[in-house]
């Protein structure tokens, strides 16, 4: 084996390298071990208390995931009580669907430009059985500091808390509807206003078969 | 002696060599992670962690590295430790790994960590290397932090998260990307003045 002081074959570099990555894989596979059943009770977490957040009362909940194939799957969750459904959580992203997937979920074509500003926003809605939001939860949100972020206030969620869903027109005031807008957060206001729009959509073309009443 | 070795460190990495005031390197992160203080602290220890770690394993590797593929090889350490932190932030700081995003993963292409390996670390004996991580990075949180508070507190009122401000006039430039490069520019500028008047 040559000295390193003196000439540095090719494959010594090579093997120095491959060590290093080794090694680093190594280290890595380790981390991941002990981190990855914390990070997915993590998210569990999280989503069991905006659940809690957004359906006052459940004793079970049965969950189906909607778009199973797709790299962001939507969740239908429904909550019941003492056998009868107390509330229905959809848990979704701000994502632009694909003509397939809104045809999948009874959905109209959707020519709003519904994205966020940042990465997609997640949100999960609750809906009580009488066809009213119960509750908006933000699971997820990039938008600007200070600006985009104000979507997750209580005050500006309180646009979408109680209403009767049929009562409503979900857009935002910009856009001919009845929802508020954030100042300086117009594409945030619209995706998320987009996005409960669409879990309305989803929870409408569901609570037929769900027994709900009308 | 070693107290006063390590304050001699800490005034080096803060004030006479800082990072971002004086080396003025990894601007990225220092534009788009100030919008408020405790992003900036999250940030700022998270390159505590990665530039002490990634100083000490490249300074005890210095003899073994060749110097045809450092720089690979470098990267390869950096990229882990940053890959590590950004799991353990992820498992167990939930909250400060959403307000970080993506400025953990780009903490590998935070020039600051390189610079020091190719400057410091890959010179130097372990202890020391240590320490000069541990020191930049607290001059770089450091200024992360001045610029995360004056950005918090002109652009929202408030100053971790706590409403402190006296008004109620959100100057929402200062919170957006024009307000972190207005912010560093005259701190910067006040820094060099400060400097210069103190030279004289």
């Amino acid at each position: 084996m040559k000295s390193r002081n003196r000439g540095q074959t090719d494959l010594y570099l090579v093997m120095i390298l491959t060590a290093f990555s080794a090694a680093s894989g190594l280290l890595l596979a380790l981390v991941n071990n002990l981190t990855k059943d914390r990070i997915a009770q993590v998210a569990v977490e999280k989503q069991k208390k905006a659940l809690a957040e957004i359906i006052p009362e459940f004793d079970a909940t049965e969950a189906e995931t909607l778009l199973p194939d797709s790299t962001d799957p939507f969740e239908l969750i429904v909550c019941r009580k003492g056998g009868s459904v107390s509330g229905v959580a959809i848990k979704l992203s701000s994502r632009l669907l694909s003509p397939q997937a809104l045809q999948k979920l009874s959905l109209p074509p959707d020519t709003r430009q519904d994205q966020a500003y940042g990465d997609p926003i997640r949100l999960m809605v609750g809906f009580t059985p009488d066809r009213k939001i119960s509750g908006v939860s933000v699971l997820q949100c990039r938008e600007t500091p200070g600006l985009g972020t104000k979507i997750d206030t209580p005050h500006y969620k309180s646009n979408f808390a109680g209403q009767d869903i049929a009562a409503k027109k979900w857009l935002v005031k910009k856009d001919g509807g009845d929802i508020e807008q954030i100042t300086a957060a117009t594409i945030s206001s619209r995706a998320m206003t987009s996005t409960v729009a669409k879990a309305v959509a989803i929870f409408t073309a569901r609570a037929t078969a769900l027994n709900l009443s009308k | 002696m070693q107290l006063d070795y390590i304050k001699k460190e800490l005034y080096r990495g803060v004030v006479t060599e800082n990072p971002i005031f004086r080396i003025v390197l990894g601007m990225c992160p220092t534009l788009a992670t100030t919008t408020n203080a405790t992003n900036a602290v999250g940030m700022g220890i998270s390159v505590i962690a990665v530039l002490t770690c990634s100083n000490a394993v490249i300074s005890l590797l210095r003899n073994v590295i060749p110097n045809k593929v450092r720089i690979p090889a470098f990267i390869v350490v950096i990229a882990t430790f940053v890959t590590v932190v950004d799991l353990l932030i992820a498992a167990f700081a939930p909250p400060l790994y959403e307000a970080l995003g993506i400025f953990i993963p780009l903490i590998v292409v935070n020039c600051i960590i390189l610079g020091r390996a190719e400057a410091f670390a890959a010179k130097n004996p372990v202890l020391p290397s240590i320490v000069d991580g541990v020191v930049m990075g607290v001059g770089f949180t450091a200024a992360l932090v001045l610029i995360g508070a004056l950005r918090e507190f002109l652009g929202a009122g408030t100053l971790f998260g706590h409403a402190i401000a006296p008004f109620r006039n959100e100057f929402i430039l200062m919170s957006l990307a024009p307000g972190a490069f207005i912010t560093l520019g005259l701190v910067l500028a006040g820094i060099n003045h400060l400097q210069r008047s103190a030279g004289k």
